[in-house]
């Protein structure tokens, strides 16, 4: 017995009563089979990060189960020969079991922290610009120009003498 | 950062900080921040992320590529 999550996409024009049929299929599968559906969770209408067979929505719903590995072929099979799954994916499920409230694009990061990236962006980076230029120079560093949104993260990889550096950043 | 004379500031990893085992393909939000504006995956060296999370992170924003959560390629270089 293993626990699974399998998500998958349908077409979210088709009508709900076939959509229903279609989430519904999959879990008579795995309930066939002996498996034990922990959550179902449709998701819902979402808009697809590139088109699919031409469509720009998709109709999104995850199902964790617990299961014997024997209905994954099955799965499998059903996806592949039904025409309305655009995309589907099975895969072993180790996370926690969410209550149906919260969405599932939620951000994990949401209950810690705001939304910025670390700490980087609100930092001073002063006169990069005319540091790098000298920089770049006399530390023989060459084809090293890069432009500056790349290169926030890393100021000065090898910079064999360091003493510049700290100058600039006590500022 | 620079009162101890140091130049740059060891980077933690986000998962490791704020205890997050579980990385879900589905968290679009958060692999956001993890990759790049043209949704290149953004290297631990950058992210400062451990090998182990970030080994997780990147299985879990190949999985959200696939189900189209996230871009292979940014939408403007398409």
């Amino acid at each position: 017995m293993r626990r699974y999550e399998t998500t998958f996409i349908v077409n979210p024009q088709a009508d709900d009563a076939s959509i229903d049929r279609q989430v519904t299929a999959i879990v008579d599968i795995i309930k066939a089979d002996g498996g034990e559906i922990l959550r179902e969770n449709r998701i819902g209408t979402r808009r697809l990060a590139f088109p699919i067979v031409g469509l720009t929505q998709g109709y999104y719903t995850s199902i964790i189960f617990d299961s014997e590995a024997g209905v994954l072929p099955k799965l499998e099979r059903h996806y592949k020969l039904e025409e309305p799954y655009i995309r589907y994916l099975t895969v072993r499920f180790d996370g926690p079991i969410v209550s149906d409230g919260i969405s599932p694009f939620d951000s994990a990061f949401d209950q810690v922290e705001g939304d910025s990236y670390g700490d980087r962006q609100h930092r001073s980076y002063g006169f990069r610009g005319d540091r790098r230029h000298s920089h770049s120079s006399d530390s023989g560093r060459t084809g090293h120009s890069s432009p500056p949104a790349g290169d926030t993260a890393s100021p000065a990889h090898d910079n064999p003498a360091g003493g510049r550096d700290d100058v600039e950043e006590a500022r | 950062m620079s009162e101890y004379g140091m130049r740059r500031r060891k980077k933690v990893c986000r998962f490791c900080e704020n205890k997050i085992d579980f990385i879900d393909f589905k968290d679009e939000r958060s692999l956001r921040r993890f990759v790049t504006d043209r949704g290149k995956i953004v290297p631990r060296r950058i992210s400062g992320n451990c090998a182990r999370h970030q080994r997780k992170l990147t299985t879990a924003i190949k999985r959200s590529r696939h189900m189209a959560i996230l871009a292979f390629a940014s939408e403007s270089f398409r």
